[in-house]
């Protein structure tokens, strides 16, 4: 409670972070299979002798390095801006937590900068073995930046030991750490491949772009075929309940994951057909195409595994609103407003009443619940009374088991049902007696 | 309460109806939209003397029959097996109701077929004129159909006068029933144009191909003009709820929604980028890519209809689960166990209460919930004491505007609390602390 509240009018802060961040790992991990793609194309290129597969790696790592360096290093950035002003507290628990992660992270990412830029601007002015190790120090720094992202990511969801431990190295390697650096891993590589049909498909002469189109093919095939087995390792490796409301418990939460599946197995058959088995038909649209089908997949995917966080933002450690569980009991105590350094007031009584439950309900609620926006609060509402409301509200993490525990007094509760009612009757047609049956 | 209760494991019964249902639908909209392409291209045909697009359409109604007439007749009488028998009360109630449209559409059916059969036997063997006339009825017959069905469909979300009246006619011309019409009049028109493009890229006529890809094609260009302003339309005349759960109250319904229009768009630009730009190069698995495409926007938009619909299946007559709205009342005097006539038991007492509880959840729950698969109620109520429960079940309308209205006695209510206390009690999990 120590920081203000950024509301964001509609989409709301959690909807601003994900397309944010889904946009920047459908980069990032094409710049950590990318890099391998370039290396092992290149030595492809010297082994056969072959000029058109070097040119074409020459004009892929342009595009790889605007792409990746500039766009993917700018949509990182955002994230942090996003988060740090979405949820400051939980953006501060992961520096915390993690600080010599992301310093190293830092340094590997300094590293992948360097490497890429001394790849691109040597080709034909060092020797090829040079160039090949400088492709492979990229490389292997990218993959090295998501080994430590990922421990931070997969911590979010399953802290393991590290909740009695508070051991950095039992955070970082947390129980969904393998499953779900093998998961990633696989992705880039196969989205490695569906960029580089992207570029190959702009290649001019048709045999050279048959030829790469095929071969880029193969980097989507055999791992797309693996990547149900990382997931349903990733899966196995989930607690009960995040597992239970993937098969079915939320329902909303396994049809984005069916959602997902859909869109990686049309991905699967348009690559597979008209890349592998006839590479002549492959084009820039239908590569425009299965990026689109890529970013949906990778959406749904991440909408997944933020969804089975919840009630936490980070589990068994801080709720979704930014409330550390280590506070809970001083904040139930002495109440959300008096905790909170930024609200106007600094008590509920008789007179404050409503504009007091507005700021709770803003501190507590408004995270997930966006006022005329997502996840709106007032048609969810429209039947109750503040009797009802109050109960509810006191008992929260039972009525949504996604939900968190209420961290307020008696009287705040009371206070946001008693807003909220007021305010549902002035803003919301329907809580006017006219769906009263 | 006079039909058994059907449990199908894991998926549940509502899943299985939807899955038959938009399947059937898929190819079902196509026979009607088809149907304007036979005969429209027919036309163009004669009009341009081109002897090869006959062939190709004589190749293209071989398709059409095998798919429509067999396959879409078939998934047809599959719908009819799944909703009589996982919502008896509901389809009798729309066989009552609208027994006369589906006498009539029964007609048009049949005279469908008998065009659809006899314009597929008479090419070449009878003249020009006369076989465009059998091409015509087929598809006016075809269309009549949908505008019949479009009736009894919209009629479940918006009864509108017939509430008072109970006047056929005011159930059939119902609020949504004109924008709905217009709506799918404009998705047939699309899913021609996608049949189209899987049957014509697969011509071996280079030439051929290159022409019937393109013209497949402009197919889409009608319906993405008319669909946006029919949807647009529908949403404006959806009851208040329904336009509250599609606009933000259920999160997933407007994602859903949102998935549709997405779909839809990518289908319509690509459409543009690859038939229609690129049609020499436009490959059978890339039609079928569209065809999934087209497959997934039927789904996703007849769930969001489905899902708005809550708590009715019929609105305001009947509710999700199979209980009339004027019998409500009485359950909650009388209980719903003694007039279930294929409930194992038929009253609430200490011996038999988990029975009755189960039983309860069976008539009352199990049409939206499983136990343990989707929507299951097991986790829904994971670390809720009985108390707890027994609360949430007495103001269930309240608690989730799409949930009906609890319709048992007390003692049933105690039952189905303690039920579905026990479903969790072994492991209780609680989440939060």
């Amino acid at each position: 409670m120590n920081y203000p509240i950024w509301e964001v009018p509609i989409i709301g802060g959690g909807w601003l972070i994900g397309i944010v961040a889904v946009i920047h790992v459908f980069v990032a991990h094409f710049a950590v299979g990318g890099g391998l793609f370039l290396v092992l194309t290149e030595r492809k290129a010297y082994r056969t002798n072959d000029l058109n597969i070097l040119n074409y790696v020459k004009k892929h790592t342009k595009f790889f390095l605007l792409l990746t360096i500039v766009f993917g290093a700018l949509t990182g950035v955002a994230i942090w801006f996003t988060i740090g002003l979405v949820n400051p507290q939980a953006t501060s628990a992961l520096i915390h937590i993690f600080l010599w992660g992301w310093a190293i992270e830092w340094v590997f990412f300094f590293i992948e900068i360097a490497a890429v830029m001394i790849y691109f601007y040597t080709w034909d002015k060092i020797s090829r073995r040079t160039h090949l190790v400088i492709g492979w120090i990229y490389f292997i720094s990218a993959w090295m930046s998501m080994v430590v992202i990922n421990g931070i990511l997969s911590f979010m969801l399953t802290p393991g030991a590290w909740t009695q431990t508070r051991d950095f190295w039992d955070g970082l390697i947390n129980p969904t750490y393998f499953s779900s650096l093998a998961f990633r891993t696989l992705t880039a590589i196969v989205l490695a491949g569906i960029y580089a049909l992207f570029t190959a498909s702009l290649l001019k002469d048709k045999k050279v772009k048959q030829t790469i189109v095929k071969y880029s093919s193969k980097w989507v095939l055999p791992f797309m075929l693996l990547l149900p087995l990382a997931g349903l390792w990733y899966y196995l490796t989930l607690p009960e309940i995040p597992r239970e409301i993937i098969l079915g418990g939320i329902t909303f939460v396994s049809d984005t994951a069916i959602f997902g599946l859909i869109a990686g197995a049309l991905i699967f058959i348009t690559v597979l057909i008209m890349g592998f088995l006839k590479p002549n038909l492959y084009n820039t649209p239908i590569a425009v195409f299965v990026l689109l089908l890529g970013l949906a997949s990778m959406f749904a995917g991440e909408r997944v595994r933020e969804s089975v966080r919840k009630p936490f933002v980070l589990v068994d450690y801080m709720y979704s609103n930014g409330l550390l569980l280590s506070e809970f009991d001083k904040i139930k105590e002495t109440g959300l407003i008096k905790n909170s350094k930024w609200s106007k007031m600094k008590e509920v009584n008789e007179q404050n009443q409503l504009e007091a439950g507005k700021e709770a309900f803003k501190l507590y609620c408004s995270s997930c619940h966006i006022i005329n926006g997502y996840n709106d609060v007032k048609p969810l509402i429209t039947e109750y009374d503040v009797e009802m409301l109050t109960m509810i509200i006191s008992d929260l993490e039972n009525f949504k088991g996604y939900m968190p525990k209420f961290a307020g007094t008696e009287t705040e509760a009371a206070a946001i049902a008693k807003w909220l009612v007021e305010f549902n009757k002035e803003n919301n047609p329907l809580a006017n007696g006219r769906r009263k049956k | 309460m006079n039909y058994p209760f059907w449990d199908i494991p894991f998926i549940g019964g509502g899943i299985l109806i939807g899955f038959v249902a938009i399947i059937h639908t898929f190819v079902a909209q196509f026979a009607i939209g088809g149907g304007l392409f036979l005969v429209l291209t027919e036309h163009k045909a004669y009009r341009e003397n081109n002897p090869k697009i006959i062939d190709y359409l004589k190749i293209h109604s071989k398709f059409f029959i095998l798919l429509t007439l067999v396959f879409g007749a078939l998934t047809g009488v599959a719908i009819w097996f799944t909703i009589g028998l996982v919502t008896p009360m509901a389809t009798s109630s729309l066989i009552h109701i609208f027994v006369w449209g589906w006498a009539i559409e029964w007609v048009f059916f049949f005279i469908e077929i008998a065009a659809a059969m006899i314009y597929y036997y008479t090419w070449d063997k009878l003249d020009r004129k006369t076989h465009l006339t059998i091409g015509w009825i087929y598809f006016i017959a075809a269309w009549m159909s949908l505008f019949v069905i479009n009736g009894i469909l919209t009629f479940m979300l918006t009864p509108g006068d017939w509430l008072q009246t109970k006047s056929f006619w005011d159930a059939f011309f119902n609020p949504t029933m004109l924008p709905s019409l217009v709506m799918r009049t404009a998705v047939t028109i699309a899913l021609a144009g996608l049949y189209a493009l899987l049957t014509s890229s697969n011509l071996k006529d280079d030439d051929l191909r290159k022409t019937m890809v393109k013209y497949s094609a402009k197919w889409l260009v009608l319906p993405f003009i008319i669909m946006p302003i029919g949807g647009l339309w529908f949403v404006m005349t959806l009851p208040d709820m329904a336009f509250d759960i599609i606009s933000g109250g259920a999160p997933a319904v407007t994602l859903f929604a949102a998935a549709g229009v997405f779909f839809s768009i990518l289908i319509f630009v690509f459409a543009y980028f690859l038939p229609y730009r690129h049609p020499e190069r436009f490959p059978v698995a890339l039609a079928v890519l569209f065809l999934m495409l087209g497959l997934s926007v039927t789904a996703v938009s007849e769930w969001v209809r489905e899902a708005i619909r809550k708590p009715f299946i019929i609105y305001d007559y009947m509710y999700s689960n199979n209980v009339f709205k004027t019998e409500a009342d009485n359950f909650r005097i009388a209980g719903i166990l003694p007039s279930a006539k294929w409930a194992a038991v038929n009253s609430v007492d200490e011996a038999n209460i988990m029975k009755a509880g189960e039983q309860v959840f069976k008539l009352q729950c199990q049409s939206c919930h499983t136990v343990q698969g989707y929507n299951g109620i097991k986790i829904l109520t994971k670390g809720w004491q009985e108390p707890f429960i027994e609360n949430q079940i007495e103001h269930l309308n309240q608690l989730k505007g799409f949930m009906p209205p609890f319709m048992g006695s007390e003692s049933e209510k105690k039952a189905l609390a303690k039920w579905l206390y026990e479903l969790n009690k072994t492991e209780k999990i609680i989440r939060n602390q």
